[in-house]
């Protein structure tokens, strides 16, 4: 199937009432809980994944992507009008925005955030639709060896691109990995660290993980602060309008930050967050109105905040034709397709057109849900903000642990949540990394699936992980990011060669 | 924000250190399995290798915390902040503790109670009308419309 036929056929999926229902209620919910100060979106699709398994698998997966742009989005609109951001992706949104908004230009600038999103996510979704079946036409390609080294070396180079020393990498990642062994194991069925419990042995499910590590760690630190919370400033729909001015200096932001997004959304890391940033050094590089950024320019929002929601919807790349989560919501999104009985990979296109197109179509018709949603609902977003945080924070804490416990009736989960929050808790405090951990988890009986399936399929034979020249360009990009002293040894030499040259 | 500062390097090491302990047991426990061969590697191989990454991140913390300078610290909670975080800690693990025993709807109410309590300065009769409210809520939606099976306790409900 062709890209253009590809997407006819998602867009047929997805005009069904249901489905329709499923991107909006996605978008919706997804903004409700992106606007909420410190609840991002990856606790967001945490909190709500298990209401997705009430729905069947291509819906179920379609408001999960809904839930995730419409949190990116939301989460900017907190940065704006009280300087607090809802996610780390809109961190570099509070200089400029917060600023504007002393300035009177709240609504305008939410306005431009709303089109900068529409445009990064609509532009990024034609790539998605054109790189992902060319992606997934190479994975088809793929052995045991060369998988092993996608999963442990993208693990590996999640770990240090992730940010912070080393330690605060490679810890996180070890523990989701030795969590991931918890249970029966695949090959022989043999119960391992269960220790005679028999709830251990279907392992650690990654929900309550996830709304631990991420939902009860933010709660705990927004318990800490309760009391210097500030109240936003009203929003009526008629100061909603940009000036000619705001969008004229906008549309060179929008493009720049689109191109960053979708580069960083095909990488591994926190890519949202990274591209934001990224973005926003470009428009203070290249911008002609360079000098004012930092001191309340819409170039500041509209470029990082178009490049937050072209990462998102790029991110779905690797996930969708190579079954590799980068980040994680997509580990979240993979494991929720296990759930569904849906192997996310090369073989998803064809196994599964309904889901790969669907969800890709859907992201197109959730981008135009949001832009419809967004802007004249301001007030109602605004709002949220005003709602006590004794009753928003015991709301959500009930809401986790009714999702928690629901997902496999198992009261073990439930006590999993309370564990992963004060552990996640203790490695915020210490900056260490925590997708890093939730990867680990989702990958480790990936990375032991295909290590044991290739040394099975080659006999035993080691050299099998470097015997492939897809496998050697992976491990070689591993061990450039691992060992940054080498990476700068073959920097100078290259450079000192060429300037021996010139 | 009331707080304390704690030395990053304890933290560190205080980490790592529980790391290398954590590690070394599941260690212990992971060589007891079946390693396999080569050709058709066992259950115990993977868990070894996860177990010496564990290992290796729990020395590198270490090594880090001893290597970090002393005046780098931690925000650490204090005063009503802290005793803010020991209840909503205490209070989730109360939750886990009575939502078999009393069932979703008492055990979520009794919640609610006590973190509104906490956490605002609101009357008792208000914040057990939230608790009741909220409590109810839930109970309607996910028990009742959504049909989610939560635990019903020595009451049934």
């Amino acid at each position: 199937m062709d890209p253009i036929s590809g997407l006819l056929h998602g867009l047929g999926v997805v005009f069904t009432f249901q489905n329709l229902l499923a991107a909006f209620f996605g978008a919706l919910a997804g903004t409700a809980l992106g606007v909420l100060p410190g609840l991002g979106p990856v606790a967001g699709v945490a909190i709500l994944l298990p209401i997705t398994f009430t729905f069947p698998p291509t819906a179920g997966l379609i408001m999960m992507a809904g839930i995730y742009y419409g949190a990116q989005y939301g989460g900017s609109t907190t940065a704006i009008l009280v300087n607090m951001p809802g996610e780390s992706s809109s961190v570099v949104t509070c200089i400029d925005g917060y600023k504007l908004t002393k300035r009177g230009r709240a609504g305008g600038v939410l306005s431009i955030v709303a089109i900068g999103s529409f445009i990064g996510g609509t532009v990024s979704v034609i790539g998605v639709m054109l790189f992902s079946p060319a992606l997934a036409q190479l994975g088809i390609l793929f052995g045991p060896a060369e998988f092993f080294a996608l999963t442990a070396g993208g693990l590996l180079l999640l770990s240090r691109i992730s940010g912070g020393s080393f330690a605060a990498g490679i810890l996180p990642m070890a523990l989701g990995m030795v969590l991931s062994t918890i249970g029966e194991e695949a090959v022989t069925a043999m119960n391992r660290f269960t220790f005679g419990f028999n709830d251990l042995s279907q392992g650690i499910d990654l929900v309550p993980l996830v709304v631990g590590l991420y939902g009860v760690t933010e709660i705990m630190f927004l318990v800490e602060r309760i009391k210097s919370q500030p109240l936003p400033v009203p929003v009526r729909l008629r100061d909603m309008l940009p000036t000619r001015e705001e969008l004229r200096r906008s549309w060179a932001p929008f493009g720049r930050g689109t191109i960053v997004g979708f580069i960083f959304g095909l990488l591994p890391g926190p890519s949202a967050t990274l591209s934001s940033f990224a973005s926003y050094r470009l428009e203070k590089g290249v911008s002609k109105y360079r000098d004012e950024i930092g001191e309340g320019a819409i170039e500041g929002v509209a470029g990082p905040e178009t490049a937050n929601n072209a990462a998102a919807t790029s991110s779905m790349v690797p996930l969708l034709s190579l079954g590799m989560p980068f980040g994680a919501i997509t580990a979240l999104m993979m494991a929720a397709m296990m759930v569904y009985g849906v192997q996310p990979g090369p073989l998803l296109m064809t196994d599964h057109p309904e889901i790969f197109w669907g969800v890709i179509a859907s992201m197109l018709v959730g981008n135009v849900m949001l832009l419809v949603l967004n802007v004249p609902m301001i007030s109602v977003w605004v709002s949220l903000l005003r709602i006590p945080s004794h009753i928003l924070l015991t709301m959500i804490l009930l809401v986790a642990v009714i999702g928690s416990y629901s997902v496999r009736n198992s009261m073990l989960d439930v006590y999993v949540l309370l564990f992963i929050g004060v552990i996640g808790y203790v490695f915020r405090k210490l900056d260490f990394q925590l997708a890093p951990l939730v990867v680990g988890v989702v990958l480790g009986p990936l990375i032991e699936k295909h290590m044991r399936e290739a040394l099975f399929m080659n006999r035993g034979d080691l050299l099998v992980y470097i015997s492939s020249p897809i496998a050697v360009v992976i491990w070689i990009l591993v061990i450039l990011v691992m060992v940054p002293q080498i990476k700068d040894s073959l920097l100078r030499k290259l450079f000192i060669g060429r300037k021996g040259i010139e | 924000m009331q707080s304390i500062h704690w030395s990053r390097s304890k933290g560190y090491i205080v980490v790592g250190a529980i790391g290398i302990c954590l590690s070394v047991l599941y260690l212990a426990v992971s060589f007891q399995m079946p390693m396999g061969r080569i050709r058709q590697p066992g259950a115990g191989v993977f868990p070894v290798i996860s177990g010496f990454l564990l290992l290796l991140g729990s020395v590198s913390a270490l090594w880090e915390g001893l290597k970090t300078r002393k005046s780098e610290s931690v925000e650490l909670p204090a005063g009503s902040d802290l005793r803010r975080l020991l209840v909503l800690v205490g209070g989730i693990l109360g939750y886990l503790v009575l939502l078999p025993i009393l069932g979703q709807l008492i055990s979520s109410t009794i919640f609610c109670f006590v973190l509104i309590r906490a956490l605002s300065s609101l009357s008792i009769g208000w914040v057990a009308l939230y608790a009741l409210l909220m409590a109810g809520a839930a109970y309607l939606l996910f028990v009742r419309f959504l049909m989610l099976p939560m635990p019903v306790g020595i009451f049934a409900f």
